[in-house]
């Protein structure tokens, strides 16, 4: 899990990873702790704003009381289990709006696709198994067709995730598996024969 | 609109893709075999720079490549003269001169800091493309807060007065 060794602490010196002073501007800064120079464009993100409108505004009869926060007024019920929710407990994910347990259920057992952090890389595997089977090649046949069905698999995820472009790799590891099959198959058949 | 590649980076543990989306960027981590996602929001984007790196480990890879290569045409040279500077000419020598001109050219790297990770994109002797990948980083996340704060900003105004 090497993709969670490191801790990411904010923004830092390109070249040292050490940190920069908090007063920053856009332009050349200079790294006050390895001298070197690079360019920054530096951002102010506004604060995200959540606006929670409470009961003793509304009054009783004005609306109804989030499940979890009885203080505030609900502004939509969950769309998996119907339960009143604030401004605070709405989660918007995947065109639905949903309570923070429906939430955690749905992204534990991944029917959230935006939630959804963790893919097979077929596209890795397609050319790791064609390049091996050109240099295996008797067992070209074998990893060829592994070739093959993972640039499917791979294509297929490039199509669901809406690529636009990258698919070039995908038709080079199909085309080289083809030819492992090939090739493969060829030297079977003349050591077959003798 | 879908994804679209805008750059990636290599590491010894494996490579990370950066493609752009309408909200923000996606960065695919490949390792052992899986992608590991992250995102990175136009609205949460800090800091976006623009740097050559030094890349030690790609040279030291390349030098070797070269050492290896260069033994094996001095071997086939021995042999047949015509065969080894054509083997010369067609690997290492190539090699040599893409690893010196990447080692002191630098790669050109963009690095996109958010509030709870950070994208990294390398452009090996692509310098332009760099800049025009820094220059659209920056303008979408400047467009994207600004609109946020315009946003704030209309919500926030009180009603005017009734004419009296």
């Amino acid at each position: 899990m090497a993709h969670l060794s490191h801790v990411y602490a904010g923004p830092s010196c390109p070249h040292c990873r050490g940190t920069l002073p908090t007063e920053r501007r856009s332009g050349a800064i200079r790294c006050p702790a390895c001298f070197r120079d690079f360019e920054a464009a530096v951002f102010a993100p506004p604060a995200a704003e959540v606006r929670v409108r409470q009961m003793v505004e509304a009054g009783p009869d004005g609306a109804t009381p989030c499940a979890d926060h009885p203080g505030n007024a609900a502004v939509s019920e969950c769309g998996r289990c119907g339960v009143f929710m604030c401004g605070l407990c709405r989660i918007d994910s995947d065109g639905q709006a949903l309570c923070p347990a429906c939430y955690e259920r749905l992204s534990a057992e991944g029917a959230l696709a935006s939630a959804r952090t963790s893919y097979r890389d077929f596209r890795g595997m397609a050319v790791k198994l064609a390049t091996v089977g050109l240099i295996i090649l008797f067992l070209g046949p074998l990893l060829g067709a592994g070739a093959l069905f993972c640039a499917w698999k791979a294509r297929q995820q490039k199509i669901e995730w809406g690529d636009e472009d990258g698919y070039g790799g995908l038709w080079a590891a199909a085309v080289v598996g083809g030819f492992d099959i090939l090739a493969g198959g060829a030297l079977i058949a003349a050591m077959i024969r003798g | 609109m879908g994804r679209r590649l805008l750059g990636s980076k290599g590491t010894l543990g494996g490579q990370t893709r950066v493609y752009r989306t309408p909200d923000g960027l996606e960065i695919d981590e490949a390792e052992d075999e899986r992608i590991y996602r992250k995102r990175l929001f136009w609205d949460e984007v800090l800091m976006v720079t623009l740097h050559r790196a030094g890349d030690a480990p790609f040279v030291v890879f390349a030098l070797i490549g070269v050492g290896m290569l260069g033994l094996f045409s001095f071997g086939v040279g021995v042999v047949d003269l015509g065969a080894g500077i054509l083997m010369s000419v067609l690997t290492w020598v190539p090699l040599l001169i893409y690893t010196v001109v990447r080692l002191i050219e630098g790669v050109p790297t963009v690095s996109v800091y958010g509030r709870r990770t950070v994208a990294r994109l390398a452009f090996p002797l692509r310098k332009e493309r760099a800049r025009d990948v820094f220059a659209e980083i920056s303008g979408a996340a400047r467009r994207r807060q600004d609109a946020a704060r315009i946003a704030t900003a209309r919500r926030t105004v009180p009603p005017p007065a009734p004419a009296v």
